[in-house]
């Protein structure tokens, strides 16, 4: 028990510097925060604590030693229980009276004892399952620390933004399709998307929403709201017929190759001045949206800012600068189910084990001829105090 | 309305507080039932502005510092409570209260006005999650309340197997027990909500790591109970020292350790 004692204190010490040293940063960062331990931070691999070597080692050696300390110690734990009834049996009695003996009884009776005749004696217990407690406890730490590290180096990630409209295809043949997506007012949820999902069986979702704390489970995958964001759009038309486009800094958007219109870039505000002239300016909401574009023809290139509704005729081809629209970043986990299943399994257990070890404590009340006795693991000095207070009580 | 109850509890925490002191110090016996009393009333009237500002927001009111410092004073008023009428014991008083006064002057501290909710905290979870650390940081408080009552005692009882010092001792552990059972849900709630909001359920977080570091700490002190057969003063200064890590992720974390998980 020491060793693990020790294990958890290193733990604790690692767990400590990783939450004040911030982590994952780059060289610069350390250097300008932490000038003149920049060396140790890097040497000692304090920049990513909880990926480190010997963090990893210290969570594997707990995990050995919860093995060896506690879940194989199940014999013992059985010999334990089984050997209760026979020791409470043993155990010196206290002397009481018939009367006291009665009450002592109907009070055991009311807690729901059990009840065991040997010979003369009564044995009253309960709360014999409270044994497993400790076993319990340990067993489900060592499965949460097991399936906790199958999920994280199981699991695999994948971001993409998908424009409403638009759908991405995974590796597997997954299909995933955003139809729209909407920030949400008042009592409606905040960063809603709606997806269909095509699995490589060619199953269908349907059409299903998913929004931060609601993610979708399909296909072997689960889908999450993972971020957003503001892109611009376009539509153009040439000779009658027309398409949407959804803007990337840097796209040219041309018929001939030759002329267009480039995409440079998409400002959330801009200010106007008294002549008419619209400048652009960086802001935190997209209250006034302007578009900033090259228009090239006949190999003359100019630059301008155009306003949403605003339409380009350049060599005959309309391109019309549309609102600009929210896109949802989409992220996708793979995680075989069943580790995730174990995982949750193992979270349920721990709890059970807790209850068990500290609020089921098993306890048992021997009543002979020569009195009454309380035996068990941990006596709680309150159950002791009222039998004391029934025995003096006057009725 | 909503600031008179909140100003109103505070008053009579306060009140049941100093008449509680008064009440030992004097040796008056009308003064502590006074102080029983208006501590009852002042729990009432927190429960009544928490209910309140609950129906007002339209959700449970822990989304923020404020919101869950008040909750937090009110599960140690709760647990005075229960404890005084568990085990029949008016010391109880002595070591609640002034812990309750004292966390909700905190939430006094804060700005009050009632936010909506960020996105990330809609869940079904939030509810467990958060109001099982209510549940475990006043456990938690009231144990090193009594670890401190624990040792006052001691110097004037001086023998550690005194029947008063064997029950306090006996509350400190039971309270911690129970601490760290609730401390376990809301680490293991916590992992299932993250999965769920940002598809990770452990990203060492400053606010995540540091209740693994309580969680530690608490579970190296029940191991050198049931283990080591620690009692008493040992138990007692534990629980003391122990309750400063859970002010620690309580405040200092938001404060000194911003992360993903900044709410409350």
């Amino acid at each position: 028990m020491k060793f693990g004692m020790a294990l958890l204190i290193l733990i604790l010490v690692c767990s400590l510097i990783g939450s004040v040293i911030v982590q994952r940063q780059t060289a610069e960062y350390y250097a300008a925060e932490y000038p003149g331990l920049t060396g140790v931070i890097s040497a000692l691999l304090l920049d990513d604590i909880f990926s480190s070597w010997y963090f990893i080692t210290l969570l594997a050696l707990l995990g050995v030693n919860l093995l060896f300390c506690s879940v194989l110690r199940l014999k013992s734990t059985l010999k334990l229980r089984d050997s209760g009834i026979s020791r409470a049996l043993k155990k010196e009695s206290e002397p009481v009276s018939g009367n006291e003996r009665d009450k002592i009884e109907a009070f055991l009776k009311s807690r729901h004892f059990k009840h065991k005749k040997e010979g003369q004696t009564e044995l009253y217990y309960k709360n014999r399952t409270g044994y497993f407690g400790s076993f319990i406890t340990h067993l489900a730490i060592l499965m949460v620390l097991v399936f906790a590290a199958g999920a994280m180096y199981l699991s695999k990630y994948e971001d993409r933004d998908i424009y409403p409209g638009e759908s991405y295809t995974m590796d597997d043949g997954t299909v995933i399709a955003v139809d729209s997506f909407t920030l949400g007012e008042g009592d409606k949820p905040d960063y809603v998307s709606t997806i269909r999902v095509t699995d490589k069986s060619g199953n269908e979702s349907g059409e299903r929403e998913i929004s931060v704390n609601y993610p979708l489970s399909f296909g072997g995958h689960k889908f999450y709201q993972h971020s957003y964001g503001v892109a611009g759009h376009a539509t153009v038309t040439n000779a009658g017929k027309t398409s949407g486009i959804t803007l990337e800094e840097g796209m040219f958007m041309t018929v001939d190759g030759e002329n267009g219109v480039t995409f440079e870039a998409l400002y959330p505000d801009h200010m106007t001045d008294s002549d008419g002239t619209i400048t652009p300016i960086d802001a935190d909401d997209y209250a006034a949206p302007v578009y900033l574009v090259k228009v090239t023809e006949d190999g003359e290139t100019k630059e301008g800012v155009v306003l949403p509704g605003t339409t380009l005729a350049v060599d005959n081809v309309l391109y019309t600068f549309d609102d600009p629209a929210y896109y949802p970043g989409i992220r996708i986990k793979t995680v075989p189910g069943i580790v995730m299943g174990l995982l949750y399994l193992s979270f349920g257990l721990l709890i059970a084990g807790l209850y068990l070890c500290f609020f089921h404590v098993p306890i048992y009340v021997k009543i002979d001829k020569s009195g009454f006795a309380v035996d068990g693991p941990k006596i709680d000095p309150g159950f002791l105090s009222d039998i004391d207070a029934l025995r003096r009580a006057k009725c | 309305m909503l600031n008179i109850l909140f100003f109103a509890s505070l008053i009579a925490l306060l009140f049941a507080t100093i008449a509680e002191f008064a009440g030992l110090i004097f040796k008056k016996d009308a003064v502590k039932k006074t102080a029983w009393w208006t501590s009852v009333g002042g729990f009432a009237l927190l429960t009544a502005y928490v209910a309140a500002r609950g129906i007002v927001a339209g959700r449970l009111p822990l989304s923020n510092q404020f919101e869950f410092a008040v909750a937090f004073a009110w599960g140690v008023s709760l647990f005075h409570i229960v404890l005084r009428l568990w085990t029949k014991q008016d010391w109880i008083s002595a070591v609640a209260l002034p812990a309750a006064f004292l966390i909700l002057s905190y939430a006094a501290l804060l700005p009050r006005e009632i936010t909506e909710m960020m996105p990330a905290l809609k869940s079904a979870w939030f509810g467990l999650h958060i109001g099982s650390a209510v549940f475990s940081y006043a456990s938690f408080a009231v144990a090193g309340c009594a670890g401190v009552k624990y040792l006052v005692s001691l110097k004037k009882i001086r023998d550690e197997a005194d029947e008063r010092l064997v029950q306090l001792d006996y509350v400190i552990y039971k309270l911690v027990a129970f601490g760290f059972l609730m401390l376990t849900v809301v680490i293991l709630s916590g992992c299932i909500w993250a999965e769920q909001a940002w598809s990770a359920f452990w990203t060492w977080d400053p606010k995540e790591t540091w209740a693994l570091i309580t969680w530690i700490i608490y579970a190296i002190f029940l191991h050198q109970r049931m283990r080591k057969g620690w009692r008493g003063k040992k138990i007692a200064i534990f629980a003391v020292v122990a309750v400063v890590c859970v002010l620690f992720t309580f405040i200092g974390v938001n404060q000194l350790l911003p992360g993903l998980h900044s709410y409350a």
